[in-house]
Order: C-alpha cells, then structure tokens, then sequence
C-alpha cells in the first residue's frame, strides 16, 4: 500500500512540475513539486522510507529536469531523505510551521548540493543566491497549501470509511 | 528496546552507505559516456514518460482554451483587416509564383543544387528546465528518429541549442543560454567575429570581440558557422549592452532572438552543416 501512495505522490509531484513548466514558466523555476514527497516522507514517514523516495525522486528529477551528471540528484536526495527522516523521527514537524520551514532548508540544502556538486564536476555555473532563496520559501509555502489538502483528503476519506 | 533502536539506525545507515555507492556508481558510467544518456536514464524516461504525457494533453488542453478565449476577444476587430491583407497577399502570392518560375529556370542555368537545406526533423517540447544553473529541452525524438549527440536545434527565427543526450525516442538539448553552451558568432553588420556564451541568465555574453571592432548598441549577432554545429547566418540575439572595461576589453551582452521559454516546435538539423548558409542564394547574410 505504502509502496502505491510513493508512486502515485512521485507521479502527481512529476504530473504537477511539468504542468507548471508549460503552462507557468516563470512560476516554475521558482517551485520544484518533485522535492514535496522527499519531505511528505521525511517528516511523516520513516528515515528508510525517506531515503527510498528521496532517491526515486532524485532520479526522476534528474531524467527530466537536468542535463548534468544523471545520478546527482539521487545523491542528493537520497542523503536529504536520510537526514529530514532523522529530524523527522525526533521532532514534530508535521504541521504548518514545521513543514513550511523543513520545505524551505531542504530546498535550500538540495540548492547548496547541486552547486557543490557541480563545482566537483567542474561545471560552469553562476551564483543562484537570491534565485535560490526565491526558490526555497516559494518550494515551502506550496508545500503547506499542498500538504494542508492532502490532509484534509485523508481526513475525509477516514471519515467516509469509519461511516462505511 | 535500545538495542532494537539501535539496530534500525544501524540499517538506515547501511541503506544509506548503498544507495549513495549505487548514485556515484551511476554517476560513474553517466560520466564516461559522451555519446547520450544511460540505460538507466533511458529508463526512467520510458517508465515515467506516461505521466508527462497526461500532463501534456492536460496542460495542451488548458493552453488551448486559454488561447481560444484570447483570439475570440479580438476576433471581430481583427476580421476586416484581415480581408485587406488577403486581398494583398493574393497579389503577392501571383509574384511569387511568377519569381518561383523564372528561380527554377536560373536554378538550371546554374547547376545548382536542388536546395540548400538540410536534412531535419521537426520535434515537440516535452520537458523544460530554466534555471540559472541549467537551461534544457527534452524533445520527443530520439535515437530511433536519427538524431544523434552535437546536432544543432533550431527554431524559426534562430539557434536554439545543441543536442548534449539522446536516449531511444528522446533527447535532451542545452539552450544557449545555459552557462555550459558556447557558439562562435559574428556580427552581421561588419562581421565583427567572437565567441557567444551563456549565462544562466536572460542574455548572452559576446566575448572576444576586438576593440577595434565596430558595434554598436542594437547590432544583430548571427552563427559564423566557421567552429561548431550550427549553420552560418542563423539568428542568435542582438547586442543590448557595450560595457568598456578598465583593463581595455569589452563586456557585450546579447539578448536572444528567440524566447526560449515559448518554445513548443523545433528543428532538429540531422546533418551537420557548419560553414554553410542556410539562406536561399542571393540573399546572403553579410550585409
């Protein structure tokens, strides 16, 4: 059941940046949807679980979204996955706030991974600071609006069933 | 109950260890591989493609009414200008058809070849990424469609990229705008000669560009076609800004002929042409 809900999250995340891409260019630089399961996992599941999906995700992220090395992305998330199902296992963060901050440091951090990396890979690339902080708190705030309907989708459904 | 929770830590962190030695691996055989994408790769595109599909057709769809609405606004107005315009067109159309005769008769006279342009084939975007760290395409055409690695992309209008990976029935191009793509230009009024490189962002760089060179604020830079893959006189931006520098050099930037962000339909040259004019004889690109 777990392993539906992570392709069926992986698959709406892809669905919903690729949407932004073409009908909201400027918008989809700005909101990256393929890290929201990585986090939805992170701070609700379990480290492993987080790990799995940050690597799925990475590897997704990295067939359609990048030219770079395939595989960075993987390596990303798979260690941000490691480490948000870690703060996750000792701290609430699966309300508002906490999500909307987790969403925005892991959005940075995965910034501040692809730049490390691709200064290793001795690629060319400019400074993304300000692009990078729009980045992450506009990746933050989706991630409530999303994460809080999702909620309420599963609330209603457990209602629905306890009626059945 | 401790030593329980020290085992599952312990397992995540040989998870771990695995999956970050399986990415660099991974890693390891994307980088060695100059050619295209990895099966892998390959892969994940073909399993997940069906997904981008449905957000395509979604997307397509809203776009479409979108744009439906848009025409409908102004359709009424716009209605009898059309009817002037085609009454000049069909003028038009009869001296082209005439200038199209006497072009087949000079064609003979002069043994040229048939035509100048070069095998292509047309491609629909299906993925985009504009970042400033990286600006790509991924068109719906791949391997089996004959496209192949350093094949340039172009669009109406001008140059758009290069072909960096081709998978099966994919291929992913770098836009001339991203900070690892590079194109020998020139200027096409006084065949100023430099190199254009991307930024990562909106413009481009002209570099190399000697100062005794004459440009000008304006001036339209064009593919030399003398190094690289792309066709000689295909548009690539026009100068919007001539910083002189301390040090005696210029800093020029260029803004793109083409938004790359609109981008639906491009063509992908299958035959590499570099040195050659695309444009019909007798309406050369020098000025």
């Amino acid at each position: 059941m777990t392993l539906i809900r992570v392709i069926f999250a992986l698959a709406l995340s892809l669905i919903g940046q690729t949407l932004l891409t073409r009908l909201l260019p400027g918008a989809a630089i700005f909101i990256d949807l393929t890290l929201l399961p990585v986090v939805w996992w992170g701070v609700a599941g379990g480290q492993r679980s987080a790990m799995l999906v940050g690597c799925a995700s990475g590897l997704i992220h990295d067939a359609w979204f990048r030219i770079a090395v395939f595989g960075m992305g993987g390596f990303k998330r798979t260690l941000i996955g490691w480490l948000l199902g870690g703060l996750g296992g000792r701290f609430d963060l699966n309300h508002g706030l906490g999500r909307f901050a987790v969403t925005a440091l892991v959005a940075f951090a995965d910034g501040l991974l692809d730049l490390g990396l691709r200064a290793m890979l001795d690629l060319r690339q400019s400074a993304p600071t300000l692009e990078l902080i729009a980045r992450s708190l506009c990746t933050g705030l989706a991630a409530v609006l999303i994460f809080a309907f999702v909620d309420r989708f599963r609330r209603r459904d457990r209602y629905s069933g306890r009626l059945g | 109950m401790r030593s329980a929770g020290s085992g599952i830590v312990r397992k995540n962190a040989l998870l771990l260890v695995v999956l970050l030695f399986a990415q660099l691996l991974i890693m390891t055989g994307n980088a060695r591989r100059a050619d295209g994408a990895t099966q892998l790769e390959s892969w994940t595109i073909s399993l997940t493609s069906p997904f981008v599909s449905i957000s395509e057709g979604f997307g397509g769809g809203i776009r479409g009414i979108w744009e439906g609405l848009a025409d409908l606004v102004g359709a009424h107005g716009r209605n009898s200008a059309l009817e002037i315009q085609t009454q000049q067109l069909r003028a038009e159309l009869r001296r082209a058809r005439e200038a199209e005769l006497e072009n087949d008769r000079l064609r003979q006279l002069l043994q040229m070849r048939d035509s100048l342009s070069p095998r292509s084939i047309g491609a629909s975007v299906i993925g985009s990424r504009n970042t400033s760290t990286e600006k790509m395409l991924i068109l719906d055409r791949g391997e089996s469609d004959g496209v192949l690695p350093d094949q340039a992309v172009v669009a109406w209008g001008g140059a758009v990229g290069r072909v960096v990976e081709v998978g099966r029935s994919h291929a992913k191009v770098r836009l001339l705008t991203d900070p690892n793509s590079g194109i020998a230009g020139v200027i096409q009024r006084t065949r100023a000669q430099g190199m254009v490189q991307g930024t990562g962002g909106e413009t481009l760089d002209f570099l190399y560009v000697s100062r005794l060179d004459d440009v000008i604020y304006g001036d339209r830079a064009v593919a030399s076609g003398s190094v690289g893959i792309f066709p000689r006189g295909f548009g690539i931006g026009r100068i919007v800004n001539i910083d002189e520098q301390a040090d005696g050099s210029r800093r020029i930037k260029l803004r793109p002929e083409i938004d790359y962000r609109e981008l639906e339909e491009v063509l992908i040259l299958l035959e590499p042409i570099a040195g050659e004019s695309l444009l019909p004889p007798g309406l050369s690109d020098e000025p």
